[in-house]
């Protein structure tokens, strides 16, 4: 499973990169814009590609004329009870036709939703920056064994590791000297695991975390997942949040996607000739 | 018609464009005001002489330095408040760090009210709010920035003292008297498996904790939640009034010590932070759940791990008002402190947040006070950056506050002759290298003027030492002003609750007031206004002047002030009878200012608050420096307001008590 996720990464992260290229030195929102104009535009046409349109073209078209019947016959509430109950009925109806594409939609959703976060939910770090650097591993035994974290040049591990065995985990305080993007490598009893720590201004894609877990690791397409077996369950670098505006207001990526999409969707579906 | 409404239209555009142009493009004149809080005129001379700081020097031969004269009392948010308004005490109501209610003795916030609260609803243990309550600024008088602001002028304003909550007009941050999260003046936090020895006098927050498994379970205490009441006390058998309290806010945080090296992880709420043992945390946001996924008050504050073992002891600095989403306002109008945040990050809001509390009770040591006290000074220095490269018209008023907080605490490891010196390579020069962080402020300020902009540098007073404490309740009482219930017990009784005011002429409040027990004022007032009054005021004056400190023959006191003759204005009702200027070396005692007394009238000073400044107000001059030239000799607080108002030719209020003393090259 870890295996699929990782050829999933690789096949969809140099896509994403390809797209973002000619955004890179422009504000991050407009490479969400972009990305999120595609993919409302693309899902509207898997849509309509994987719905029955011709059913659901006739179930709005029975809620649009129930609807105008329940306004002409609003003084006979008999009339206008029946044909709400039918409405109502529609309306499931149209939501069960939209189920199966909904799901289908789900999956490159989910694809690319994990894409706009390895690239805009954090930051990397300012030169001088610190951060803490977090693996949990698998059984609290393993914090006995000996423990390091190797730092590159330009990387300043700044703690000792502190040792929590309620959870169990080590941390580490580690400060950004140089740009670039460094490799860390963590050292415990015989095994070692390399994390990767962003440096420098600007956006890209940054790794926060390592996992065994496969879907967490789907979650997080920037480096790979850490092989089953090995003493460090999920290794973590708690980034700050990258801060995007638009005209002066801030953005949060998650809902700039989902706005940004649907606003295109909506504006396409019609060029399409797609009903949604 | 459609003709007619277009033109109309356009019209209006235009006018707006015109107007929104004049005020951009503002007066054209440029006043920079830096406010130094406590530098003081003889050091800065002293340090000028000796050439280490050649920006003031060089200021001071292009334009002119000279001493300020200070108010009396010279205590800050006196002396700003009469920088501020051009008005004496009396005019603007502000006499001391204290005030007390006459009718129960009992001190009150002497800077600003909060509430009362507003109506609400109770639904259980839910309250509803139903209209909001106030903060109320008590200083009275208009602020020289609201009758700029009047004029057209653009105004920034940065952390003034004694503007809590901001008077509206232009843009201003407040300073000096602005609460912590809890509405109070800066309560730290310690937490600690081991109590310190005087914890009894500790006025932070004593934290005890166990350490378990090298895990330590806390909590941050933020203020009492407005929408949730308990019940606290019940008659017997439930029978009567239930009455109520709003919980404190609580956020639970955990410590994870490391089995072996000096090092801990630290988690609140969404932060995680690694400390090492003696090491700061940078600023960590947190939100306090009044009402859940609705309602959060946020606050910040900064962690200190002093020690990991074999005593577990961390630091938590006061809850500060988040600028991002103020709790209460901070600054004017209320969305400018987060567009603050956004350029500055985050940064300390309360008012005067150099930690000198935790130094004098032992939970820092003086290095860790220079530490701390050098962030706040960083971060300061930053904003003066962001306000000079931001500041193209009108006036800038930059305040700094390291002085005076390094002054307070740092005299008696430069000054070999206070009974506290002690030798410390790097605190020894500390006061000299904050006179030199200025010198490099300064510098970065020059680069910034320009032939036509007025530039002053002004302290609000100076600095003295403080060897000895005098405490005047013992003095009075030892010269039969003050009669006490019970003799025996003099000194175990706090807050004047020995006092038997039937038989008490004269009692001293605050750091320089001395009060008359006077008919219609006080609860239990038996001096009746008019000739008796006049005849203790002159009674209680000579005996003032004529203290002796035995141990030497000093005379610790060297003016005695009656603020009925010497103010003006409609505020003197809040004023003590008389003010005492101490001599050099001389300040009240610790116990003196609440109402307590001490064997002794005059005592060492033990604590490292070791410089203070509210001597006789002549001792202690602020300074006025500037690129233009002063044209009296000895100009005043009050006459920098007019000469303020006046470089942008905006005439002063009636009442104002000073006069224009700059004057063109």
């Amino acid at each position: 499973m870890s295996t699929l996720v990782h050829v999933l990464h690789v096949v969809m992260t140099p896509i994403f990169e390809v797209i973002t290229w000619p955004f890179r030195s422009l504000a991050p929102v407009w490479a969400l814009t972009a990305i999120s104009a595609g993919a409302g535009i693309f899902l509207v046409w898997l849509f309509g590609k994987t719905s029955d349109q011709e059913q659901i073209k006739a179930v709005r078209d029975r809620i649009r004329g129930n609807l105008i019947g329940v306004r002409l016959f609003q003084h006979d509430i008999g009339v206008v009870l029946g044909l709400q109950r039918r409405i109502f009925t529609d309306t499931f109806g149209f939501m069960r036709l939209a189920l199966v594409p909904l799901l289908v939609m789900l999956v490159p959703v989910v694809l690319i939703m994990t894409q706009l976060a390895l690239r805009f939910d954090v930051r990397p770090l300012s030169p001088g920056e610190s951060v803490v650097l977090k693996a949990i591993v698998r059984d609290a035994s393993l914090l006995d064994q000996p423990l390091s974290l190797e730092a590159p040049h330009g990387v300043t591990v700044e703690t000792p590791p502190v040792r929590v065995r309620t959870n169990p985990e080590v941390a580490w305080r580690v400060r950004v000297d140089t740009a670039g993007d460094h490799v860390l490598l963590v050292h415990i009893g015989d095994e070692a695991l390399e994390k990767g720590l962003s440096g420098g201004g600007g956006w890209r894609s940054i790794g926060q975390l390592r996992t065994t877990n496969p879907l967490d690791a789907l979650l997080y397409p920037g480096e790979p997942p850490i092989d089953a077996g090995h003493p460090i369950e999920t290794i973590e670098v708690a980034y700050p949040p990258l801060e995007m505006s638009l005209l002066g207001f801030g953005v949060n990526w998650l809902i700039g996607f989902f706005v940004f999409s649907m606003f295109f969707g909506f504006a396409f579906k019609g060029v399409l000739g797609v009903e949604v | 018609m459609t003709r007619l409404r277009l033109l109309t239209a356009l019209g209006l555009v235009a006018m707006a464009a015109v107007a929104a142009a004049c005020r951009v493009g503002g007066s054209g004149k440029r006043v920079i005001v830096i406010g130094i809080d406590g530098m003081d005129h003889g050091l800065l001379e002293q340090f000028m002489g000796e050439g280490r700081l050649p920006n003031f020097s060089r200021l001071a031969d292009e334009g002119s330095l000279s001493p300020l004269e200070t108010t009396m009392p010279p205590l800050s948010p006196v002396a700003w408040s009469t920088f501020i308004t051009g008005l004496d005490p009396g005019g603007h109501g502000v006499f001391d760090f204290l005030l007390r209610d006459p009718a129960t003795m009992e001190v009150v916030e002497p800077f600003y009210a909060i509430g009362p609260e507003g109506r609400s609803l109770n639904i259980g243990s839910w309250v509803v709010p139903l209209s909001g309550g106030d903060v109320e600024l008590y200083r009275r008088g208009q602020a020289f920035w609201e009758l700029l602001d009047q004029a057209g002028i653009e105004t920034t304003i940065f952390r003034m003292p004694v503007n809590f909550p901001p008077v509206i007009g232009g843009r201003s941050f407040a300073g000096m008297g602005t609460p912590d999260i809890l509405g109070l003046h800066g309560i730290y936090t310690f937490f600690t498996d081991y109590p310190p020895e005087n914890q009894e006098a500790m006025t932070g927050r004593l934290e005890l904790v166990e350490v378990v498994n090298g895990r330590v379970e806390a909590q941050l205490y933020g203020p009492p939640n407005a929408l949730r009441r308990e019940p606290t006390t019940t008659t017997v058998f439930g029978a009567g009034e239930v009455e109520y309290e709003n919980p404190e806010l609580t956020i639970d945080f955990e410590v994870h010590i490391d089995p072996e090296a000096p090092a801990a992880k630290i988690v609140v709420q969404e932060t995680e932070l690694v400390l090492n043992e003696g090491e700061w945390s940078d600023w960590v946001d947190v939100e306090f759940e009044a009402l859940p996924y609705l309602v959060n008050v946020s606050a910040m504050g900064r962690f200190y791990l002093q020690k990991v073992r074999p005593d577990f002891r961390l630091y938590v600095s006061p809850l500060q008002i988040h600028p991002d989403n103020p709790a209460m306002p901070l600054s004017s109008p209320e969305d400018w402190s987060g567009d603050l945040h956004d350029v500055l990050g985050p940064f300390y809001t309360q008012e005067l947040p150099e930690e000198t509390k935790a130094f004098s009770e032992g939970i820092f040591s003086g290095r860790e006070f220079w530490e701390q006290a050098q962030f706040v000074y960083q971060e300061r220095r930053r904003a003066l950056d962001h306000f000079l490269e931001d500041f193209d018209d009108g006036l800038l008023f930059f305040y700094f506050s390291s002085v005076d907080q390094g002054s307070h605490m740092l005299y008696h490891y430069a000054d070999p002759e206070h009974p506290l010196h002690e030798p410390d390579e790097l605190l020894e020069q500390g006061i000299r290298q904050l006179y030199e962080e200025m010198d490099e402020a300064l510098g970065r300020v020059l680069d910034a003027v320009d032939d036509d902009t007025t530039l002053m540098v002004m302290s609000d007073h100076g600095f003295s030492p403080f060897y000895w404490g005098v405490n005047l309740n013992t003095y009075l009482l030892e010269r039969g002003y003050i009669t006490l219930r019970d003799p025996t017990r003099v000194t175990d009784l706090p807050m004047f609750t020995n006092v038997d005011w039937s038989r008490t002429q004269a009692y001293a409040f605050g750091m320089g007031g001395v009060f008359v027990n006077l008919e219609g004022r006080e609860q239990g007032g038996i001096v009746r206004p008019g000739e008796e009054y006049n005849r203790l005021l002159d009674e209680l004056e000579r005996d003032l002047l004529a203290l002796v400190d035995e141990r030497n023959g000093n005379a610790p006191i060297g003016l005695v002030l009656k603020t009925r003759e010497e103010f003006t204005g409609p505020h003197l009702e809040l004023s003590p009878d008389l003010l005492v200027g101490y001599n050099r070396g001389y300040r009240y005692s610790w116990e003196s200012p609440l109402g307590e007394f001490s064997e002794e009238i005059v005592v060492d000073n033990d604590d490292p608050w070791s410089g203070d400044h509210t001597n006789d107000y002549r001792l202690v001059p602020g300074i006025l420096l500037t690129n233009r030239q002063v044209s009296v000799e000895n100009p005043g607080l009050a006459d920098l307001t007019v000469s303020v108002l006046n470089e942008f030719g905006v005439a002063p209020l009636p009442e104002m008590i000073g006069q224009d003393v700059i004057s063109d090259r």
